[in-house]
């Protein structure tokens, strides 16, 4: 009896000890160099109107507490609002930020879009990029990844405070590639407490053929076209500090064993608003006359005279002859409604500027140019006559070109009559409006500039005389 | 003999230099002005004021700065100044350095002047608007001798100025003419579809019109939304619609291959009011430019097979 007590302790103590020196090994692990890396950390925004505001109105006020957002901090320029309620709502553009509870929309709020209260939603969509390091070598298996969510209402497209929305549409997935395994299955997207996926996380899965080297790097991008909201900022937020949120990468086993979490990481991401930068550039208007010398290539031709910014000095002029001139006349403004320049004259080019024996205007080698209608005027010189060409550098709109063929220009030397505030002491010289002759009606990009090429001929018969006249260039901005 | 007449060479040879100077002109004028543009509406008996900062980016000159009254010289927002118009009595400079406007004084190159201007509305002043500028003249030399042109730059910063007892004047707004820039209503699928909308202040201030043209389909259903700019319209005048940050001959829809029946309507609500105008326009949109070419081909073809046969 004592001996058979005897045996069984022994053979226990071995079993025992057999135990302790070869321990079965464990299944699970943790995956390593797990990153979540967000394509925009920035918070949604989640705010309210303060107060009913007028149809029209372009300065909204927020509500300072009650919504998930209480300032216009991570409000930017540029951004896209929606401003409504249940029962309707519009997408606006952010003009400016004036205040902490003040901001400014290009466009005026709709009729339906101006009630107190009416919620101000600003989302912030992100792809996550998912990086991982596998522990273990699991045949047909898969990785999974939970992102939190918004307790209530979590894919309706409209950001959530606490967690990431799914939004309207399944997000885009890329799944992880290579690994060692035999080919990787079409990821899917399931939002938190659909099938398969329990309430507080969004779930995205990759499953896979064959079994994964142990060790490997993986990427599971999530986004692309439809991507996931970012939250709103939290209950106890406070501005500048980042919202923290847990994410969950698993490795699991294959379908037969239920897909069991094998290896499993979490992580933290953090979710802040965009810093507001501000600079203020004025806003203004400047606009240069230059001269230029003699011996230009301007509107085709080379220039006989070296003028300056406020003459154009033909001098003792060849008679029979073309004698010309230029000056170059650039503006830029970063107004909202561009610029616009001016010409006009006192008269027509007079002795003295006396306003009585004068070189008219230039009717062009066919009679057929006025100040508002262009001719050509390149093989007539021997009739007395003053003119204007322009060849455009880089301004958006000039009224004409010298070398654009079109009505009566042939596009070798296309030309006007300069418009004249004098009256009728000659037709057409008859009290005209100013010509509009270079302008842009948005912000131009760069200084625009063009050429004004004025051209003189008189007649061998044309009375001696010192002949002038005042052109005044007027650049403004446009209302 | 010889040093008495060198001398007097010399003295002469002075004199001559002295009586004709040789012409010393800039070569560039450039002014710069901020702000390029003010909008102001102020009540009866109160004043404001704006300080303008003016700037001389190249050589010497000599400016004449005053206020010129202006009107609009087209749809485009562009201004008409009228030199020699009248103006109220509301505008003075507050600069303890200068005189009353108009002024005329001395910018060296690269040398910046600010210009306080006040504006003040007498208690009696009548609600409307006072569209000004203020004027910058650059100074012109005549010329010396001989024939030739005297150019002058000059730049205008418009003050869109209104007088309004309330602060919120009533504002009306009318669409003068609403429809496609071609003169038919049918436009080609592969064409962008381009509307002109001009829109007339009735009112007597200025005001800025909200709102879009909204596009639908056949079966009613809204395709696009084409948000207007809210370009500021002078009491009694007419401005062109314009899409946001574009130009107004580019107030197009461009979708991919529409097709079919479409009804765009042109809504505006002067800013702050609630006087909202709309009118609609039915179109057509049909590939007809390829329908054609098809057709051409079509019956080439067959003329082509027939004549083979032959």
């Amino acid at each position: 009896m004592i001996r058979r007590k005897q045996k069984f302790l022994g053979s226990f103590l071995i079993v025992s000890l057999l135990a302790f020196t070869q321990p079965q090994a464990l299944d699970s692990a943790n995956l390593t160099s797990v990153a979540d890396t967000l394509s925009t950390s920035r918070l949604s925004y989640y705010g309210s109107l303060n107060g009913a505001h007028t149809v029209g109105a372009t300065l909204l006020t927020v509500n300072t507490s009650g919504s998930p957002s209480t300032s216009t901090a991570n409000l930017f320029s540029g951004d896209s609002v929606w401003v409504g309620d249940a029962g309707t709502g519009s997408t606006y553009t952010v003009d400016d930020i004036l205040d902490t509870d003040e901001f400014q929309i290009t466009a005026g709020l709709g009729s339906g879009d101006v009630e107190d209260d009416d919620v101000i939603i600003a989302s912030r969509s992100a792809t996550h990029t998912v990086t991982f390091t596998t522990a273990t070598a699991i045949p047909n298996g898969a990785i999974r990844i939970l992102i939190p969510s918004g307790a209530n209402n979590n894919n309706d497209g409209i950001p959530n405070h606490d967690g990431f929305d799914y939004g309207v549409d399944t997000p885009s997935l890329t799944a992880p590639t290579g690994g060692g395994v035999t080919s990787w299955e079409t990821a899917t997207a399931t939002a938190s407490a659909g099938t398969g996926c329990t309430a507080g996380n969004h779930c995205f899965e990759a499953r896979y053929n064959g079994t994964n080297t142990a060790t490997t790097a993986l990427t599971f991008t999530i986004g692309g076209a439809n991507k996931l909201i970012n939250p709103a900022p939290g209950a106890s937020h406070t501005a500048g500090t980042a919202d923290t949120y847990t994410v969950t990468v698993q490795h699991l086993k294959d379908r037969l064993q239920d897909y069991a979490v094998v290896d499993s990481t979490t992580i933290k991401i953090a979710v802040i608003e965009s810093v507001r930068v501000t600079a203020t550039v004025d806003p203004s208007l400047t606009f240069t006359v230059a001269g230029a010398a003699s011996g230009a290539t301007r509107c085709g031709t080379t220039t006989d005279v070296t003028t300056t910014a406020t003459a154009v000095p033909f001098g003792s002029v060849s008679l029979a002859a073309y004698n010309d001139a230029s000056q170059t006349l650039s503006a830029v403004t970063n107004a909202a409604g561009g610029y616009a320049v001016t010409m006009i004259s006192d008269d027509q080019l007079s002795v003295g500027g006396d306003h009585s024996t004068e070189i008219v205007n230039t009717d062009c080698d066919s009679e057929n140019c006025t100040d508002t209608t262009s001719g050509e005027w390149s093989t007539e010189n021997d009739v007395s006559g003053f003119g204007f060409s322009i060849q455009n550098v880089d301004a958006t709109t000039v009224p004409f070109q010298y070398s654009t063929a079109t009505g009566n220009c042939t596009g070798t030397y296309c030309a006007r009559m300069i418009p004249s505030t004098a009256t009728a002491s000659e037709t057409p010289d008859d009290s005209d409006t100013a010509l509009s002759i270079m302008s842009k009606t948005t912000i131009p990009t760069t200084t625009e500039d063009m050429y004004v090429c004025y051209r003189l001929t008189v007649a061998t018969t044309q009375t001696a005389g010192d002949y002038e006249n005042n052109i005044t260039y007027v650049a403004t901005a446009t209302f | 003999m010889k040093t008495r007449l060198l001398l007097s060479l010399l003295l002469l040879t002075s004199l001559i230099g002295l009586i004709t100077p040789s012409a010393v002109e800039g070569q560039t004028t450039s002014l710069s002005i901020w702000p390029p543009i003010l909008e102001v509406m102020v009540r009866p008996g109160k004043s404001v004021t704006q300080v303008y900062r003016l700037k001389n980016e190249a050589d010497d000159t000599r400016i004449t700065v005053r206020m010129v009254p202006f009107s609009a010289a087209d749809e485009f927002g562009h201004i008409n100044l009228q030199f020699g118009g009248r103006l109220p009595d509301y505008f003075s400079l507050l600069n303890a350095d200068l005189p009353s406007l108009p002024v005329t004084l001395n910018l060296k190159a690269g040398q910046s002047q600010e210009l306080v201007l006040k504006i003040a509305i007498p208690a009696a002043a009548e609600d409307a608007d006072y569209p000004a500028a203020l004027v910058i003249e650059s100074k012109t030399t005549g010329l010396i001798g001989g024939s030739g042109t005297v150019t002058q730059a000059t730049i205008a910063s418009p003050i869109l100025l209104t007088v309004s007892k309330s602060g919120t004047p009533n504002r009306l707004a009318k669409i003068e003419e609403f429809g496609m820039t071609r003169s038919h209503l049918v436009s080609d699928s592969f064409d962008p579809i381009k509307f002109i909308l001009r829109i007339k202040n009735q009112s007597f201030t200025r005001l800025q019109p909200v709102g879009q043209i909204k596009i639908s389909n056949t079966f009613g259903r809204p395709v696009a939304t084409l948000p207007l700019q809210g370009d500021h319209i002078l009491a009694g005048t007419i401005r062109q619609a314009k899409l946001e940050g574009s130009d107004p001959s580019n107030l197009a829809w461009n979708p991919v291959f529409p097709l079919g029946r479409y009804t765009a309507e042109a809504e505006i609500t002067p800013q702050d009011t609630t006087n909202t105008v709309s009118e609609n326009i039915v179109f057509w949109v049909l590939p007809y430019k390829a329908l054609l070419v098809l057709g051409l081909l079509f019956f080439g073809y067959r003329g082509l097979t027939k004549l083979i046969k032959q």
